[in-house]
């Protein structure tokens, strides 16, 4: 059962793979522009913040929690970094101060799903708004301009002699930590078991609680580095900054194949989904497709992935059943 | 257990009576929010407690409450609508500008609007029953969709309304010469009247209770539970199309930036109307005093000088303390 779990687990990783390069070769075929290295900076810096909500968010699906308050505290960091700029700080401790407030949302969050018991759609629900109102309170509506060349150059500028942008660098750092946490730590083995069964997790000794408290603290610090980049790459701080990622971030989770009702999914699955949705709204942008079309297209094929996925968990299910039905069963007397 | 019953003893039988019905009815605790609220901003405001402010109030809770009691239907059935206000805002749209440059007759435009909104209710429907799909994950997708369909419909414009029958629930009567009614009032009324009468009152209420309990148990015993639910959701797409009337009789323009928190406002208005997230309780009157609560908040919030900057951390608030408070008192086991 673990095996064909397993492996039909690796074919949607390969599926999913497939698909991108599929599509990475149409579109550099059918789209004039689209391999140019120009492009792939512009592409790839685009999508930088939001690839790094991904990574949370994916391990605390899997744990069969949500924080949807991501893109709201990754705007609060950010009006945070520009407030603290804006009085003279060191660009260091303005960073450190943003990383701190993204830090205590995520406890925020926390504190209220473990310690209070509720349930996490809701808390993150309230705390979307309850941080997004926080920005324009703090700033009133007029984003702060004012940030220095460095980090502009940070979230501008492409490594020297290659296309990399530089703002991709921390999300090419810790996707790895994370799918090793995921995979080749106890802690992450124990995810999966909350995921599974928060029930059965506790009774097997898994101290669900407080590995539910460090996923939503790290969902919060992770969401908090995402403000920061957004800041460097707009070159402004401002209230709406990062509004609505939370929908893109959701959408590559469960593209990439992370279980609705937790305890599925992995990490190379989720960043196959995310180059993805990188390639497809580089595409649509491309074309002259509008941000709004753009935001229609991501809500369609985040429907489009929950119906694909559970489409071939039917029929797996369907292939399993018919399997066991012919296992000879005694039957029973009578018509 | 014997703490209870030894207090029990002690209490005179109508304070007895008063504490069952206390702990029993859904609506006992958002009816005490509401006139705490009020008592407050009575207190401390000298605007708030007037003949006025209180029709204008009455007048806010349209909108929300109108979507909060198609949240209901679907809370009730332990799913939950993230798009109500985005379906809501379309209706709009499309109402205004088929009436307006479309040069469609107003009672056609109106119809158009309601089968738009019920069909987009029965999309999300058949999404959730045909499909398996969990409705938080279903009604996000819907959400940026239909936002992006409003927006796109919309270019960057909004919608003026002239005809009298799309600004008909806005049109004002006065009771004794000095209490300002509208039409939408009216329409509320027999909204909630009839909505509570089918939930309370029919075997599709009961069905509709009986699948947000326990949707397993109710199939086994022989309902149609997918078409229950589609059912409730079909419902509620009509709702969200009487409350996009409800907002263009309010504010005669359809704009397509307007109501962004109205989900959020609408499920904090059914959370502390004593609905429970996790379905089968919950009530249509308990709703409309939770609708009232946020109203009443957000009036209070600005007749006491505070910048309407604040309401969305208010909101945000309310709806977390709003689950908590629900959960300290009910206790863990929901």
């Amino acid at each position: 059962m673990a095996n064909t779990l397993r492996s039909r687990l690796a074919s949607w990783d390969y599926i999913l793979a497939a698909l991108v390069v599929v599509l990475l070769v149409t579109a550099s075929l059918v789209q004039p522009g689209f391999s140019g290295g120009f492009n792939f900076a512009n592409s790839v810096s685009q999508m930088s913040d939001k690839a790094l909500l991904v990574l949370p968010l994916a391990l605390l699906i899997i744990a069969r929690e949500i924080d949807i308050s991501v893109a709201s505290i990754a705007g609060l960091s950010g009006v945070v970094l520009g407030m603290a700029l804006q009085a003279g700080l060191p660009l260091a401790l303005a960073i450190t101060l943003a990383m701190l407030a993204g830090t205590l949302c995520g406890a925020l969050n926390a504190l209220l799903v473990t310690v209070v018991g509720l349930p996490s759609l809701v808390v993150t629900l309230g705390t979307l708004a309850l941080f997004r109102g926080l920005c324009y309170v703090l700033l009133g509506g007029a984003p702060i301009t004012d940030v220095p060349p460095s980090l502009i150059t940070f979230g501008n500028e492409t490594l020297p002699g290659t296309y990399l942008p530089w703002d991709i660098v921390p999300f090419l750092v810790l996707a790895p930590l994370f799918a090793l946490y995921l995979h080749r730590t106890a802690t992450g083995r124990r995810t999966y078991a909350i995921g599974g069964g928060p029930e059965i997790a506790v009774y097997s000794g898994v101290r669900v609680n407080r590995i539910r408290f460090g996923l939503f603290v790290v969902s919060g610090l992770v969401a908090a580095l995402a403000g920061v980049i957004t800041v460097a790459r707009t070159s402004q701080a401002a209230p709406d900054g990062a509004l609505g990622f939370e929908l893109d971030a959701i959408t590559v989770v469960f593209l990439g194949g992370v279980s609705v009702l937790g305890g599925k999914g992995r990490m190379p699955g989720v960043c196959w989904a995310l180059v993805l949705v990188v390639a497809l709204r580089s595409m649509l942008q491309l074309a002259n497709v509008s941000g709004y079309a753009q935001g229609a297209a991501v809500g369609l094929l985040l429907i489009l992935s929950l119906l694909i996925t559970n489409t071939t968990h039917r029929i797996h299910a369907a292939l399993t059943s018919r399997r066991l039905r012919k296992v000879p069963v005694p039957r029973p007397a009578g018509p | 257990m014997i703490t209870t019953s030894a207090r029990e003893q002690h209490a005179s039988p109508r304070g007895r009576a008063l504490l069952t019905w206390f702990a029993g009815s859904t609506t006992a605790g958002p009816l005490v929010a509401l006139l705490v609220a009020i008592a407050v901003f009575a207190l401390t405001t000298d605007t708030f407690f007037t003949v006025d402010n209180g029709s204008l109030i009455v007048q806010q809770v349209l909108v929300t409450g109108t979507l909060a009691i198609g949240q209901t239907l679907v809370i009730l059935t332990a799913g939950i609508d993230l798009a109500n206000a985005a379906i809501m805002v379309l209706g709009t749209l499309v109402i205004a500008r088929l009436a307006g440059e479309g040069g469609v007759p107003a009672l056609a435009a109106l119809a158009v609007g309601i089968v738009l909104c019920t069909a987009l209710g029965g999309v999300s429907g058949v999404l959730v029953t045909r499909l398996k799909l969990p409705p938080f994950i279903v009604t996000l997708g819907m959400l940026s969709v239909l936002t992006a369909t409003s927006q796109l419909y919309a270019s960057g414009q909004s919608f003026p309304v002239t005809s009298p029958l799309l600004t008909w629930l806005g049109e004002r009567r006065y009771l004794f010469g000095q209490i300002e009614l509208t039409v939408g009032m009216g329409v509320m009324v027999l909204l909630t009247a009839g909505i509570w009468f089918a939930l309370t009152q029919t075997s599709w209420g009961r069905n509709v209770y009986a699948v947000g309990d326990d949707e397993e148990a109710t199939r086994l015993s022989g309902v149609n539970t997918k078409r229950v639910i589609l059912s409730v959701y079909l419902l509620a797409g009509f709702v969200y199309a009487i409350a996009a009337w409800q907002a263009l009789g309010r504010i005669p323009n359809a704009d397509p930036n307007a109501f962004q928190l109205g989900n959020l406002e609408s499920i904090t208005a059914v959370v502390i109307g004593g609905t429970s997230l996790f379905g089968g309780r919950g009530s249509i009157p308990g709703t409309i005093l939770g609708a009232l609560v946020v109203t009443v908040l957000a009036n209070g919030l600005t007749q006491a000088g505070i910048d309407s900057l604040y309401q969305q951390v208010a909101t945000g608030i309310l709806v977390i303390v709003a689950v908590a408070v629900d959960r300290l008192v009910r206790g863990r086991a929901t």
